[in-house]
């Protein structure tokens, strides 16, 4: 059954690559369908099309080579003419990667040439996907936006849509620079679309650059105090668990599923996640 | 021979011996124990093999009592259709092209909300697998047996492929629609006159009413790069027959100078889809290596012929 109040929709966001925010988005993505039995819509706003990869593993050729709708046909608001016919309205632009029952985790693909897309529109339009999901995706109970790590139309397309903001960050300096861009980014968007109450639901500590061996070293630390002394002045939340570095993470993001390593204790930040947004 | 010991102390004794035969191999621990109990090593070794080929015999009758996923498939309980549907995906199954490995199965079934219990061999993890997805709709059973073509990990060869397959259809398509345009605006009349070197530059430089793949083309028939393996005739030789024959039409003047690397692209593009795809009743005569061979031509391009 979906939540009264439609669904929870969280962007997970870092103006820095490589914190590991597609990696984040498909895991949470799945244990909310497999673990907590919720209906899952999982939408890639990055064009290197990573979370798509990582939920679709090799179908991700067949849909790109038979070129199903993606979130490219959302922004443009139609089916382009294909086979001699002309455009039709948008219908889909899901993949479903499992079903059970009712309730499935489903995914709305992207594809590289996103950004040229939206370059050539003329005024690419940031409310397109909050119309989209406001009117075919209400019974869903979570969805989970990954974004690009660049401030784009597409950033402010994610923002228009969710009511939260899960920040990855890993304690390297590069990474915390992220940190003020972002709030930056949120108070300007705040400023210019008052109805809009996003909020950061909280960073979660990314440890895939440390061995656990010596666990990141002086240069962690100093991170962790720069990335904790930010996070409250900006009033965000950081989550207790950290993600443990793991070569299971690439390896299941490939759909390889021989060996998961520290990457099986993901489950414990997903409950917390999950409890703290009220899933 | 059933040990006497308690569950816990033969336990104890196993881990002791696991680890020592470990560090030292299982032959230097035997050769220990004999010179302990004065008992023949050969005698020791002979029993050891003896344990180990019954073990063997009892796992080759297991296995021989086994039943094919296609057997568990026809004996399921389901109605015509989606009983079909099980068979095909219990045929995928025993082929190792659904599910090709335990992990691959336990990660299935936890995503349906099941689980493997102590399955531990894949060819005993059907009945499971039928169990989970007897639930399903024949549509989206029918969507899972498609997906299976491409289970397994992901690599990069395959997306690489898609990824310059999409790329060239698409160009091709760009081109298309500028071919359109061009013929029908008042440039096509400049165009059927040749082009001087310095106008060609001048348009790939960055003149967009002008078609750039028929500039490109232009310049790599010249240079040998784009053709079926006649690359080594002269390179000044007639484009537009060049291309007629690596796209099998006739050459129609300026017309087929311009389209040839699209349709090129469509070649390439419609190949890789043929390939990608089993498509059992095509009948198609066309070289299934093509697009490697053109890769492969790309990689090193014959040299030019003065």
């Amino acid at each position: 059954m979906s939540r009264p109040d439609g669904p929870l929709v969280v962007c997970v966001i870092n103006l820095k690559g490589g914190v590991g925010k597609s990696t984040i988005t498909t895991l949470l993505s799945r244990h909310a369908f497999t673990n907590r039995k919720k209906d899952v819509l999982a939408i890639d706003l990055d064009p290197q099309a990573n979370l798509s990869q990582a939920l679709m593993h090799a179908s991700y050729n067949d849909f790109l080579i038979h070129k199903r709708p993606s979130i490219v046909e959302i922004f443009k608001g139609y089916l382009p003419p294909a086979r001699g016919a002309g455009p039709k309205p948008l219908v889909g632009a899901v993949e479903t990667i499992a079903d059970v029952g009712t309730h499935s985790l489903q995914l709305i693909p992207s594809r590289f040439d996103f950004s040229d897309n939206l370059t050539a529109s003329l005024r690419p339009d940031t409310t397109v996907l909050a119309r989209h999901l406001a009117t075919n995706f209400q019974h869903k109970d979570l969805i989970m936006i990954d974004c690009a790590p660049t401030e784009s139309v597409l950033t402010h397309a994610a923002y228009h849509a969710s009511s939260m903001v899960l920040v990855p960050v890993k304690p390297e300096y590069f990474a915390t620079i992220g940190f003020p861009l972002l709030q930056e980014s949120l108070a300007n968007f705040r400023s210019a679309n008052r109805g809009n109450s996003i909020n950061v639901a909280g960073v979660v500590i990314n440890n895939a650059f440390y061995d656990g061996g010596n666990n990141g070293g002086p240069e962690k630390i100093r991170a962790m105090a720069d990335i904790k002394k930010e996070a409250a002045t900006n009033g965000w939340p950081v989550f207790k668990t950290e993600l443990q570095f793991s070569r299971g993470y690439p390896k299941l993001m490939r759909g390889d599923n021989s060996y998961s390593g520290n990457a099986s204790l993901f489950p414990i930040f997903a409950r917390e996640f999950f409890n703290a947004i009220g899933l | 021979m059933t040990s006497k010991l308690h569950r816990d102390d033969r336990e104890f004794l196993q881990e002791m011996l696991a680890s020592l035969a470990k560090r030292f191999g299982s032959d230097e621990v035997l050769l220990a124990l004999s010179e302990i109990e004065e008992m023949p090593f050969d005698r020791l070794r002979r029993r050891r093999n003896a344990e180990q080929e019954r073990a063997t015999q009892r796992e080759r009758g297991r296995n021989s009592e086994r039943p094919s996923a296609v057997h568990i498939a026809e004996r399921a309980d389901a109605p015509p259709g989606k009983k079909s549907l099980l068979v095909n995906l219990a045929l995928q199954f025993d082929h190792k092209a659904f599910l090709p490995t335990l992990p691959d199965i336990r990660h299935f079934l936890e995503m349906r909300g099941q689980d493997l219990g102590s399955v531990k061999q894949r060819s005993d993890a059907f009945r499971k697998i039928v169990s989970a997805v007897l639930g399903m709709s024949e549509e989206a059973l029918e969507r899972l047996i498609v997906n299976s073509r491409h289970s397994g990990p992901s690599q990069l060869g395959p997306l690489s492929d898609a990824i310059k397959a999409v790329g060239a259809s698409t160009r091709s398509e760009r081109n298309n629609s500028s071919l359109f345009a061009y013929e029908s605006g008042e440039r096509r009349q400049a165009d059927e006159a040749p082009a001087p070197a310095s106008d060609v530059n001048k348009s790939a430089q960055g003149d967009d009413a002008t078609p750039k793949t028929a500039v490109r083309h232009k310049q790599t028939v010249e240079e040998g790069s784009v053709g079926d393996g006649k690359s080594s005739q002269p390179a000044a030789s007639d484009p537009a027959s060049d291309a007629a024959s690596d796209i099998n039409i006739a050459p129609q003047g300026d017309k087929g100078t311009v389209s040839t690397s699209t349709v090129n692209d469509q070649a390439v593009a419609a190949e890789f889809v043929e390939k990608s795809i089993p498509q059992p009743s095509s009948q198609d005569k066309r070289p299934h290596n093509r697009y490697d061979a053109l890769r492969s031509q790309n990689r090193n391009p014959p040299k030019r012929n003065r």
